[in-house]
This record gives structure tokens, sequence and C-alpha cells, in this order.
């Protein structure tokens, strides 16, 4: 029987996680499942996959032919999870590079880093909402009024976070390939 | 593509897939034979090849063969329209050469 090892952990940038990924299989750990947070490892050659993580679009019977499209390639499909695609290939000494064109890599690390500007606007929609509908009525009590600020601050708090912090990584490689495309290809 | 609308030119992806579907050929085929023309100089990726072909056929500059038939890795060929495309980007890539020379000569 095979053993499996498995890991709790969450990354705000898909670089950093494929990384990981790409370490773990390095020292004789294969990724081979993931599903809210939890990768599962089995033990293998070291170094004997390489992965790579793929932002999917909306079009869900797009993905599957896309997918279907890597396979043929020899790309298979490790997991699919919130949009994302967790892939690997065997390692012929070559990293998974699924982009080889400016074009390409810009397009990806757009759709990646979208995640970074879409949810924080979300938060601050709510809180428009909250802080709304909690003053335009009159009859809001003092309290209910106290928590809606709290709940506000720590939401504009989070979304500021997470566009400045986390976004920033994608930002750098957004305008660093756009600076490489107004060179070349 | 849009970028290379108004000067035509194809990205160097584009040029090598284009000039492998002379025959026809799956997507695979079409990464080995890229590497194989260029001595491992280009390397298409997966992706980057996938959104080309579906760039390509929507322009139907290239067109599948066997899109009906299931389980069959798709194949595709270049379409008279793509020749064409793919004629003129020739030769605006020699009156490059040939304006590079012309300035460099002797050098």
């Amino acid at each position: 029987m095979t053993t499996s090892t498995s890991i709790k952990k969450s990354f705000t940038d898909f670089d950093k996680e494929q990384e990981w990924l790409n370490q773990m299989s390095a020292e004789g750990k294969a990724f081979i499942s993931y599903h809210g947070g939890t990768y599962i490892f089995v033990k293998d050659e070291p170094s004997a996959w390489s992965y790579a993580i793929e932002i999917l679009g909306q079009d869900k019977k797009k993905s599957e032919e896309y997918l279907s499209f890597l396979e043929d390639t020899g790309i298979e499909t490790v997991a699919t999870y919130a949009g994302r695609a967790y892939l690997r290939k065997r390692n012929d000494g070559a990293p998974l590079e699924l982009h080889s064109d400016l074009e390409s890599r810009l397009d990806q690390a757009k759709k990646a880093g979208a995640i970074w500007s879409v949810i924080p606007l979300t938060q601050l929609i709510l809180v428009l909402n909250l802080t709304g509908s909690a003053f335009s009525d009159g009859d809001t009590s003092a309290l209910a009024k106290g928590i809606t600020i709290g709940v506000a601050i720590v939401l504009i708090i989070a979304a500021a976070v997470e566009y400045f912090h986390f976004g920033k990584p994608y930002r750098e490689r957004i305008k660093q390939l756009k600076k490489e495309l107004s060179i070349k290809e | 593509m849009g970028r290379h609308e108004d000067s035509g030119a194809l990205s160097e992806s584009t040029f090598y897939i284009l000039l492998s579907l002379h025959e026809p050929m799956h997507g695979y085929a079409i990464m080995q034979n890229v590497q194989v023309l260029t001595n491992g100089r280009i390397t298409i990726g997966a992706g980057t090849l996938y959104g080309a072909l579906t760039a390509l056929a929507e322009k139907n500059w290239i067109r599948a063969l066997n899109e009906h038939i299931s389980g069959r890795r798709k194949e595709y060929v270049i379409t008279e329209q793509g020749k064409d495309a793919f004629l003129n980007e020739v030769d605006r890539l020699s009156r490059l050469i040939a304006d590079a020379k012309t300035v460099t000569r002797g050098n």
C-alpha cells in the first residue's frame, strides 16, 4: 500500500504554490489531490513530475476542452478547484511551461491576479450596503450602528490588505511583462 | 493577436504553427515539429498552442479535420486563406532582412 501524506496550507500567490509543489516533487513527494486547502502527496521518485497551476476561464465546456487538449500533449489534470487547474507531466528535464510567449503569459498573470481585485471590491460593495441600510433607517439602535461600523472597518482593512499586499506580486509581474511586450513578443 | 492587426506581423509561435500545418497535424505533433524545425530554439507551450489554434480556426486560417470523430486527437490543416496570410508574412520578413542589410552592409 502506498502511504500518503496530507498537508494543510494556503497560498495567496499561485507562483509560490506552484514552486512549492515542484519542490515537494523534488523531495520525492508527488502531489495527487487537492481539496479546500488540503494537499495529498504520495511517495514517488524524486522529481518524477513537473507541476503547473493554470487559471481557467468561467466557461466550463471550454475548460474541459482545454484540459482534454492538454491531456493529448501528455499533461495530466491532478485536480480542478475554484476556477484553477493543478496540472502535471512526467519530468523531462524542463519545467512544465504552458505559456511560451509573453502575450499568453501576460494573459495568465492578469487572470490569476484578478482575484485580489474582485474580492476586495465585493467587500467594499458589502460595506456600502451594510452602512447604507443601517444609517438610512431611523430606528436602528446605537448598538446595531456600532456593530455595523465595526464590521465595516474589518472588511475595509481586509480589502486593503488583499488589494495592496496580496495583489502586489501580480501587479509587478504584469508591469514587467508589459514592459517586455513593448519591445518584443 | 490584437496588437498585430495593424502591422500584420505574426508571432513567432503562430508563424511556426502555420508552417507546420502545411501538413495535417494534431497538437502534440505540432509542438514536436516546431522543436525539430527550429533545432530546439522554440518550444511552444501547450497553453499558448491551444490559444493560437483556437484563434487561427476562428479566423479560418486553419481548419479541424476530424472534429466529429470522438476519441481521436483533433487534427488541423492550413486553409487557402491561411496560406495567403503566411506568404504575406514571408514577404514582409524578406523586406525586413533586405532593409537590415541595406543599412548594415559591410559591418
